[in-house]
């Protein structure tokens, strides 16, 4: 048997939850009895990795070999990667295929890899506290990633054999807690300041349906760079008092780590007295910090995100006064001056009886218990965080799918050719709000190939556009006239293909000192759904072609394969396989002896 | 274009009763959304999300009285492209005066700022004034067949030209004053 659970993957720290007695509840590690779990990856001499509190609590002597914030990497390219890195422990390799690469041990990794490690740890928690493997799982995103940020942490979640029932806005799943226990309905906003980002929903809920109306957002604002900036304040003041130091690696950890312990003090009382020791650096320095430094501090955070929370509020079409409450969300909203920023703001007291830590956490079990059935009369519309856009000419942007629709949303568009005899379009896809193509983020370019000789503007190539419930970007083109679809493998211009995930699922189980049976159950999922994707696939360009028979008797092989690819048994799945194979095969063949498969190929090309 | 009333399952008309085209759109939304599929195999999924995202989409069309307009004059004319009809030449001096104001507003001058908000409270006072007449247009709308139809069409058309052109002088405006 297995579990549905929810987790709230975060920048600073991780939990996970399920669904029991008609709410989300938080699980405890059984070992510590901690419920929240440090994103933070540490790699040992042995190749083995030490993932939460362990590497949090030596992370000041054992810098170098400590990762942490690495969602901030999730989905970015090796130069972005680099651009974000300043102030964090690490350094970003490139390795030459456009995903950046950070060293955790002997090994160099990939965010969503690291990340994978984070989550392995939460799904060895579930399954150590229910007494069952847990397989799949609803995870929050912040509702401002990206459909590369979204892509990303899809693929971390296969590397640690979780599979995605949802990806869900860290906003909306708050509100769907709040929802189920303290507002069951009104107009709600969702003020959520983690470690790492700010983000902010309007919502409208009513008898069980949550209507998300606008999101606004920061992938780059959160209590990391409070921390970040009250750390740079301490160093700066030893230095001003005399002591004498360099500024090492672990010098900054030290000073990060006070920073935070300050931070957090400072929510309670309103001066706290700092130590910096750091022996083999020279420096030893104590200190005191006020509250009202550390607020001089946060402010213009603060204020930024307030700004955010305007325009949020007008692409939703409301005012503050037609708002019933306001949900605090994420540690960071523990701080006095957030709480009295956002009550002067919204003219209301922020509501925060859900612990803003577990909140998220909580809200994702309860989406997990929607989607098993468990739980009923709950509907979550969630909307796109960022329009949608072609590149046209002269490298300026048309948008097809404005920002804050409603998900899943689907918009078709026609391409023909600029010159006689043309063969192949090419289509580069956006993200982003501003006009020109070279200022927004770049998801993906494909071309649409095999296009029969024609005179320009007469070849009619329909691609429709779909954002999936997850905000997951998918291509479908047509030819107009012959009616031949083909799917567009559409991978970020700076992710992981689906090769790349599957030789890592078996790298990395060859590393670790996994018994045989594990190895080869891993080995026989990833080739079943890859068989499975590509006979979909091939079966799905042109269904005219195969009789209703055919069809029925493939479905059948392909849902069979499906199933046990879902079970634990690697024989089995080997035996689908074959019987997949036995039936599928013969039809593809005579696809593709029909030059089907070359006529209308999308594929991806090289990205900038 | 898919015709956004016939997915949406109302009659091709101008008029529609907002809060009743919103219970329509919940209650739809509530039993096709992919999280609902029952045998969640990936076609399955795929198929309720290309359902769902259709009758979002036709949603989206209808909410909005500009985007529903446009739908309609598809529909009748049998294009994707509606004739835009010319920019009535009042709205067109003022596109001029908004274009100068907004350059000068960005150099830091005071009194373009000013003039700034005054043609921003022009143009939303024209926005309520072609709300209403939307109201009235759409009261009046001929039935099928009706020889009517045809001149119908035009003060539609002229309706549309005039809101988006409205549309774009409020968003030139509002980037103006966020940057300022």
């Amino acid at each position: 048997m297995t579990r549905m659970v929810g987790i709230d993957l975060g920048t600073t720290n991780s939990l996970v939850a399920i669904f029991r007695g008609g709410r989300g509840e938080v699980l405890a590690d059984p070992a510590t009895g901690s419920r929240m779990c440090p994103s933070i990856v540490r790699g040992e001499t042995d190749s083995t990795v030490t993932v939460g509190e362990a590497a949090k609590r030596d992370r000041v002597a054992r810098a170098r070999d400590t990762v942490a914030s690495i969602k901030r990497m999730m989905g970015k390219s090796v130069a972005e990667a680099q651009a974000l890195v300043e102030g964090l422990s690490y350094a970003i390799s490139d390795v030459g295929d456009g995903v950046p690469r950070v060293r955790v041990g002997d090994r160099l990794l990939s965010p969503p890899e690291i990340s994978a490690l984070i989550l392995k740890e939460l799904k060895d928690r579930a399954s150590a506290a229910l007494g069952v493997s847990v397989e799949r799982a609803v995870i929050t995103v912040p509702a401002y990633f990206d459909d590369r940020e979204r892509q990303a942490t899809r693929d971390a979640a296969r590397l640690a054999g979780l599979k995605v029932a949802r990806l869900l806005s860290e906003p909306t799943a708050a509100c769907l807690a709040y929802g189920l226990e303290k507002i069951p309905s009104g107009k709600i906003a969702v003020y959520d300041l983690g470690g790492g980002t700010f983000d902010v929903s309007i919502l409208k809920v009513k008898d069980g349906l949550f209507e998300v109306l606008a999101i606004n957002g920061d992938t780059r604002l959160g209590g990391d760079d409070i921390d970040a900036a009250i750390a740079a304040r301490l160093l700066e003041r030893a230095k001003l008092e005399g002591a004498q130091f360099d500024r090492t690696l672990r010098v900054e950890e030290a000073a990060r780590t006070a920073a935070e312990n300050a931070k957090i003090a400072l929510s309670a009382d309103v001066e706290v007295s700092v130590t910096l020791d750091i022996p083999e650096a020279g420096l030893r320095w104590t200190g005191t910090l006020t509250r009202d430094e550390v607020e001089s501090i946060a402010r213009p955070v603060i204020e930024r995100t307030l700004k955010l929370s305007g325009r949020a509020l007008r692409d939703s079409g409301l005012a503050t006064s037609d708002l019933d409450a306001v949900a605090l969300v994420g540690g960071s909203t523990r701080m006095p001056l957030v709480r009295q920023r956002v009550e002067a703001f919204f003219g209301m007291p922020p509501r925060s009886d859900l612990d803003p830590d577990e909140v998220v956490a909580m809200g994702a079990a309860i989406q997990a218990s929607v989607i098993t059935g468990e739980s009923r009369g709950i509907t979550l519309l969630d909307v796109s965080p960022l329009s949608l856009g072609i590149e046209t000419m002269g490298g300026v942007v048309a948008k097809i799918i404005p920002r804050n629709s409603t998900l899943p949303t689907a918009v078709g568009m026609e391409f023909t050719t600029h010159v006689d005899g043309q063969r192949a379009v090419l289509v580069h896809v956006l993200q982003g709000e501003r006009e020109l193509a070279k200022d927004n983020r770049s998801l993906a370019r494909f071309e649409l190939r095999g296009i029969a000789p024609a005179p320009a503007g007469i070849p009619r190539v329909e691609v429709i556009f779909t954002l999936d419930a997850n905000g997951i970007l998918n291509v479908l083109a047509r030819d107009k006239k012959t009616g031949l679809a083909h799917d567009v493998d559409v991978r970020p211009t700076s992710g992981l293909t689906d090769e790349m995930v599957e030789r890592m699922l078996i790298e990395g189980m060859t590393l670790g000192a996994a018994d045989l049976e594990a190895r080869l159950l891993v080995e026989a999922r990833v080739e079943g759904e890859k068989l499975l994707r590509q006979s979909r696939k091939v079966i799905a360009q042109d269904p005219t072609l195969i009789t209703p028979d055919e069809a029925s008797q493939v479905d059948a092989v392909l849902r069979a394969l499906e199933v046990t690819i879902g079970t634990d048994d690697h024989r089995a799945i080997r035996r689908a396989m074959e019987t997949a194979d036995a039936v599928t095969v013969p039809v593809a063949q005579r696809l593709m002896d029909r030059n089907i498969a070359s006529f209308l190929t999308g594929k991806n090309v090289d990205g900038d | 274009m898919q015709d956004p009333f016939s997915v949406f399952g109302v009659p091709r008309r101008l008029a529609l009763d907002l809060a009743e085209g919103e219970r329509r759109w919940h209650d739809r939304a509530r039993a096709l959304h992919p999280d609902h599929v029952v045998c969640a195999t990936p076609v399955a999924i795929a198929d309720a999300t290309a359902t769902a995202a259709a009758v979002n989409t036709a949603w989206k069309l209808l909410r909005d009285p500009l985007l529903r307009a446009r739908a309609w004059l598809a529909l009748e004319m049998g294009s994707t492209e509606p004739d835009r009809g010319s920019t009535p030449p009042l709205l067109a001096m003022r596109g001029f005066r908004i274009q100068e104001a907004v350059e000068a507003a960005g150099d830091g001058d005071v009194y373009a700022r000013m003039e700034l908000e005054a043609l921003a409270s022009e143009v939303s006072a024209d926005m309520a004034q072609a709300r209403d007449d939307f109201v009235r247009l759409a009261a009046s709308e001929p039935s099928m067949g009706d020889p009517a139809r045809q001149a119908f069409r035009a003060s539609v058309g002229e309706w549309v030209s005039r809101v988006a052109y409205l549309t774009r002088q409020q968003i030139q405006i509002d980037e103006a004053r966020g940057d300022a």
